[in-house]
């Protein structure tokens, strides 16, 4: 078969049109993911949307009914996995418990015939790349989590694979660790520049850590972007919510010439709302704001952007408080939450049961279409 | 290259050698079990269908059965003495189990060994130590010789004595089932009904009998499934009372019946494979029930409580000591009981049948080789079925017929292997097919068989259980780096489940020296075996030396027990080195 | 791949050269597989001499009580294993060659034998050795103690005192049990006789398996009276054991012990060698040692314990009828006392 290196916009890895049952399961819905050569792809979900599936079919692991599979300008669909040059870290990191840190490393080197000299000075290199120099003799099981965990990620780099597959790798691990690791993982792969493909629930971690953000929900990609695009931006309710927290203001109502209504006031801004996929029509929408776009003012200050309410409970959250707000709206309430500001709270004075008032930018609302009980935040 | 070209082509790019040849080894597991379960299950049921002749006889063997009296009065003997049995013993193993799993009673320990020993011997034992116990001249029915003013003859031949050898016989296995129910439970539950200001008693009928009711129940199944087949001990003190499983032994071997014994090894059959399928049903309902995250019961001390226990446990393992003291002693008896002079002379086993020192050297080697065979099979079965990626509807095949086996009756495997293997062909449908298994009839082959068909399914849930325990992804891991799957299973999987592949040799081998159902009828001349020469000495009422040879078995036993107690305490000193978990 | 493809291949190799070794064992030339019913403390002593005389021939005994050894015969009808049938009963000699079992063969000194020894055709299927008979064994330190009379004869043992306290052989398993039952058949006729077994019934305690059971819980004291056969109690009499032997005045029934040539594809040579040798004079002296009626006279001296005269006693038995009867008596006698044999 003619090989041949992609271009460079070219992906690196392409999953095309993939659908996957189980029995009458439908884990996997045409879906499809591609990333260019060094790229760091997350694809995040939560449990159940078929995150690990979708990896596991990239991997070889998992049989699917329709799509395809391309690595490096090659067809692999069908071909096994261990055909496919992958490195693979399980979320249990699956080490072999009898054998050491050094023997796990070495594991994938021992059958490709490597000489032996040659295998120990890998071996050696990558436990130092992962920071475990010195560590070679030790069992996992006298391992801490977070150095089992860069056992695995040394494992899976000993072969030099084309592809580094990352299934919930930290997941296992303290908050702490799991941030340290974070960073590591990333620098490690930026400075090995290998393809890498990491499923994680965690939306933070993937914010923080991908090129590219692959959001999954029941068996189908319901957005794709970079992390910037899918916070700013989230193309459905689903990810507006999965993904940081998001306040939906229901009874929006949308006319004909395009103008978005809440109550009886217009919401018109610079660049105005963002209006969603799906919401395009006149009819009823739901409004939506991230809490931190939320806006408190001691008073009704005139302003088309500023609506009366009143707060309820304040939470304490350290350098922030999560404020409950009432917001009235024509003859109704609404409720929604606003991320404040300590300093914040002291200079307004803010306590519980306050009349005050509440700023929405139009610029940072987003407009979906309104769906029977979606209620957020 | 061509799209439509390509696709042709991919079957043979993408052939992965290391998947087809695990398909290909669970197909051969799956032939294995056809062959050597099915097979012969097969041509028993043809037997039983048939005149002796080998004409078709439809169901007029069993319409025979059940119209001759003497015959089909032995269905409800047998039904009821597991009956009485199975409650009996799961009553005492019970309250045994419960005495260790939760209360603070000192010497758990021994106390759980003391309750395994029965486990070694072969059920002959049973009814042989009863006699000398409670016979016309056993020990309590004669007052210890008139050294005590007591006597009592409890009648012991008959449903008496039978029931008491069964029991002996269900006990320790009632004991092991429920003790792994009961510490498989949630303190928390305990302490919610503490605080809650549940009685005692309440929470017992509300909490503890709840959480053990699977156990309970597959405890009774099994119970009552060992002693509807067995017939070590009603062969030995059944007297009058005749039960199914020796009326197998007269149809086959006192009247040369083989097509009564098949009919009546198919009668044997029916409550058994009932009761399985009724164990199997509670025990799936059972896996959903098991929380994740237990928090495992510490029983504290408290004296009112324990006192009761800790007397209940002393007298059981004083009772099963007793037992294993006095074979012991009648096998050293001179003239039981007109002399009570010791000498070794009993295990001198020259001018007794059953092939004396013979027989027992070739128990202990078929032993070993079907812990051997036995174990290598079952891992791998477990380990195929457990691990292999796909191939759903094969593996769930094969995990049925691995759990077949524990619903037959050694005896019906025993008369079921004569008719497959001794048939040098068979017709099939007017054909006529040479049979290459009767090669193996009257070999150690046979035995060995046997044996690993007969203690198959325990031995593979074992290992099913210990895979099961193993990260599901050591096979992806080791795909991925392209090593092969068995080089993976040797130096991994395998060394990891050592603890489980010795229990299971230890399983077989145990099992292997003490049964008699299946091998009597399989044994040839020149292999004679010890339990059997138990059974032939006992026919030819030579009590003694059919003594001195059970406790040559219990014996053997008992030291490969203490070499696997050996084993697993280094194994578990270095598999410390390695990892947390025992 | 060429490494692994080795691995494998050793792997297999290893595994069917394990099984090729556990599945070895089938028989070898110069080597004949025997199956008897004579008692095991009576055929090892026999087949030390056989040894002596033909050290180059192996010999496999498989010994069993009368019922299995013709049980197993019968089952392996369709692909023999034994070679010979050595000291078995006539009666079940008869069955298998009902069965086209066995091949003529006339050993060496078939022309001494009594005519009631051996098969009427010529080649005889069988040719006795020697005959058993009925024998109880009565323990005398048990009948004293629960004082009962020692019993002379049939009649005696279905006294009202001896309910429970007799054992007997199931005739279906059993040589002994059978040849006994027989003998009340033909003595009494079959309307009497199995009237007499009925009242016989209600004074077992057992039916055991094998003949010599009875004999040995005599001995043991389990119970005081066994319906055996003479060599059984002589020898534990000779053993120290409380036993007393009474042959049944009024019938004592007998069968006699035979050897027979096993029909199969190949006849081995050393089978004949030994069937040659089973009638020899050597053995038969050693035969008479213990059993006084053999197939021709040895001038032995009769054992102790056994009468004067040991043919007188016996009654006149019709082997032919009682093989043709066989599984009609058997039949009818599990009908009518099945329920109280001993198990197995």
């Amino acid at each position: 078969m003619p090989q041949r290196s992609p271009g460079k916009d070219e992906p690196y890895l392409l999953v095309e049109n993939v659908t996957k049952r189980f029995g009458s399961f439908h884990a996997l819905r045409d879906v499809g993911l591609a990333a260019l050569a060094g790229e760091f792809v997350c694809i995040l979900g939560p449990s159940g949307c078929g995150k690990t599936t979708m990896l596991r079919v990239v991997a070889g692991l998992e049989s699917h009914e329709a799509g395809r599979v391309v690595l490096a300008g090659r067809d692999v669909t069908g071909l096994p996995v261990s055909r496919r040059n992958v490195g693979i870290v399980f979320q249990s990191y699956a080490l072999f418990p009898n054998l050491t840190a050094s023997e796990n490393v070495g594991y994938g080197l021992k059958s490709r015939n490597t000489a032996r000299g040659a295998r120990h000075d890998r071996v050696k290199e990558l436990l130092r790349l992962v920071g475990l120099t010195g560590l070679g003799d030790v069992y996992p099981a006298r391992l801490s989590g977070g150095q089992q965990q860069r056992v695995a990620l040394a494992r899976a780099m000993a072969l030099s694979p084309r592809l580094l597959l990352l299934d919930e790798p930290l997941s296992a691990l303290d908050a702490k660790v799991r941030v340290m690791l974070r960073g590591e993982i990333r620098a490690l792969q930026r400075r090995l520049g290998v393809t890498t493909v990491m499923v994680t629930h965690d939306q933070e971690e993937a914010l923080t850590m991908a090129d590219r953000i692959l959001v999954m929900h029941q068996g189908m990609v319901v957005q794709d972007g970079s992390p910037r695009d899918i916070y700013d931006a989230p193309a459905t309710p689903f990810v507006a919510s999965f993904i940081g927290a998001m306040n939906f203001i229901s009874g929006g109502r949308r006319h004909p010439d395009g103008t978005v209504f809440l109550g009886s006031r217009s919401i018109r801004g610079e660049s105005g709302p963002r209006i969603a996929r799906g919401a395009e029509e006149a009819g009823e929408v739901t409004l939506a704001i991230r809490p931190e776009d939320v806006i408190l003012a001691p008073n009704l200050t005139d302003g088309p952007d500023m609506w009366p309410g009143k707060t309820r409970r304040m939470e304490f959250r350290g350098g922030a408080y999560r404020v409950e707000v009432t917001l009235f709206v024509g003859g109704g309430e609404r409720g929604i939450v606003a991320d404040v500001s300590a300093e914040t709270v002291r200079r307004l004075e803010l306590r519980e049961d306050m009349g005050l008032a509440v700023g929405l930018c139009p610029d940072r609302m987003h407009v979906y279409r309104a769906e029977p009980r979606t209620e957020g935040a | 290259m061509r799209p439509a070209m390509s696709a042709l082509m991919r079957p043979f790019a993408n052939f992965d050698a290391m998947r087809a040849l695990r398909a290909g080894l669970l197909v051969l597991l799956c032939l294995w079990l056809v062959v050597a379960v099915l097979f012969p299950l097969a041509t028993l049921a043809v037997k039983s269908l048939t005149t002796p002749d080998g004409a078709f006889a439809g169901l007029d063997n069993f319409i025979r059965y059940f119209k001759t009296p003497a015959l089909s009065v032995s269905f409800g003997n047998s039904l009821f003495v597991s009956t009485v049995t199975t409650l009996a013993a799961v009553g005492l193993g019970f309250a045994y189990a419960y005495a260790l799993t939760r209360t603070a009673i000192p010497a758990k320990g021994f106390f759980l060994t003391v309750a395994m020993m029965p486990l070694f011997a072969p059920t002959l034992l049973n009814g042989i130590v009863l006699v000398y116990l409670f016979g016309k001249k056993g020990l309590v029915t004669t007052g210890f010789f008139g050294l005590v003013p007591f006597t009592l003859d409890i009648g012991l031949y008959g449903a008496v004595g039978i029931v008491l050898a069964e029991v002996l016989f269900v006990f320790p296995q009632a004991v092991l089932i429920l003790t792994m129910a009961l510490s498989m439970t949630d303190a928390r539950l305990y302490e919610a009904a503490y605080s809650l200001g549940a009685s005692p008693a309440r929470t017992f009928f509300t909490v503890t009998l709840p959480g053990v009711r699977y156990g309970l129940v597959s405890a009774c199944f099994v119970g009552f499934i060992l002693s509807f087949t067995d017939f070590g001990a009603p062969k030995v003190v059944g007297g009058f009372f005749n039960v199914l499983a020796t009326d197998i032994y007269k149809q086959v071997i006192g009247q040369q019946n083989f097509v009564m014994g098949a009919t009546v090894s198919m009668i044997l059959l029916i409550p058994t494979v009932l009761a399985f399928l009724a164990d199997r049903v509670s025990r799936r309902r059972q896996s959903s029930m098991i929380g994740a995250r237990s928090v495992p019961l510490v029983p504290r001390p408290d004296p009112v409580r324990d006192r009761p226990f800790f007397v209940f446990c002393l007298l059981v393992a004083l009772a099963v000591v007793t037992f294993f003291l006095v074979a012991v002693f009648a096998s050293l008896v001179k003239v039981w009981p007109y002399d009570l002079g010791l000498t070794l002379a009993h295990y001198n086993f020259s001018g007794m049948g059953g092939g004396g020192y013979r027989a027992f050297f070739n128990s202990l080697k078929m032993s070993a080789l079907s812990a051997v065979v036995g174990t290598v099979a079952t891992f791998v079965a477990a380990y195929l079925i457990e691990k292999t990626p796909g191939m759903g509807r094969i593996r769930q095949a094969a995990a049925f017929l691995c759990i077949v086996p524990l619903a037959l009756p050694g005896l019906v495997i025993g008369l079921s292997y004569i008719f497959f293997f001794n048939a040098p062909s068979f017709d099939i449908l007017g054909l006529h097919v040479p049979n290459p298994a009767n090669a193996l009839y009257a070999t150690m082959g046979i035995l060995v068989l046997s044996n690993v068909v007969h203690f198959f399914t325990v031995g593979y849930l074992t290992a099913a259980t210990a895979l099961g325990q193993l990260d599901r992804e050591f096979e992806s891991v080791s795909e991925s780096m392209g090593v092969p799957f068995y080089r993976t299973f040797l130096r991994v999987t395998a060394p990891v489940c050592l603890p489980a592949i010795l229990e299971i040799g230890l399983y077989f081998f145990v099992n292997s020296m003490a049964t008699v159902s299946a091998v009597i009828f399989l044994y040839s001349a020149d292999i004679p075996l010890a339990a059997v020469a138990v059974a032939n000495m006992d026919d030819a009422g030579d009590i003694a030396p059919a003594c001195a040879m059970s406790v040559l078995i219990v014996a053997a036993n008992v030291v490969v027990r203490i070499l696997y107690g050996l084993a697993t305490s280094r194994l578990r000193r270095r598999a410390q080195a390695f990892a947390g978990k025992g | 791949m060429l490494r692994r493809s080795h691995a494998l291949a050793g792997m297999i190799l290893g595994f069917v050269v394990t099984l090729g070794l556990i599945f070895s064992g089938l028989a070898r030339a110069g080597e004949i597989l025997v199956y008897t019913a004579l008692e095991d403390d009576e055929y090892p002593g026999y087949l030390e001499l056989f040894k002596k005389d033909h050290p180059d021939i192996t010999v496999k005994v498989v010994r069993d009580s009368t019922g299995i050894i013709t049980a197993k015969l019968l089952a392996e009808k369709d692909n023999p294993q034994a070679d010979v049938v050595w000291g078995t009963a006539a009666t079940s000699l008869l069955v298998c060659d009902q069965n086209g079992m066995l091949e003529g063969y006339a050993p060496k000194n078939l022309d001494k034998v009594a005519s009631q020894f051996r098969d009427a055709a010529n080649p005889p299927h069988w040719v006795g050795i020697k005959a058993w008979e009925t024998g109880f064994c009565v323990n005398t330190v048990e009948s004293e103690q629960q004082k009962l009379p020692i019993p002379a004869s049939m009649a005696d043992l279905v006294k009202p005192e001896y309910k429970g306290k007799i054992v007997m052989p199931n005739p279906a398993s059993s040589g002994t049990g059978f040849l006994t039952v027989s003998a009340v058949l033909q003595t009494m006729g079959e309307e009497k006789g199995w009237q007499f077994l009925d009242k016989l019934h209600d004074n077992i305690a057992q039916y055991t398996h094998s003949g010599s059971k009875p004999c040995k819980m005599a001995g043991a004291g389990e119970f005081p009276i066994g319906i055996s056969f003479g060599y059984r109690g002589i020898i534990q009499k000779q053993k120290g054991e409380p036993v007393q032997t009474v042959f049944p005045a009024d019938g004592c029934g007998w069968d006699v012990e035979a050897n027979a040539l096993v029909k199969k594809a190949t006849i081995k040579p050393e089978a004949k060698v030994f069937l040659d040798w089973a009638l020899g004079a050597d053995v038969m002296k050693m035969y008479a040692k213990v059993y006084p009626l053999t197939a021709y006279p040895t001038g032995v001296a009769i054992p102790e314990g056994y009468p004067a005269d040991p043919f007188k006693i016996l009654v006149k038995n019709d082997f032919q009828w009682a093989a043709k009867n066989r599984d009609r008596i058997l039949a009818e006698w599990t009908k009518r006392y099945g329920s109280k044999s001993e198990a197995k």
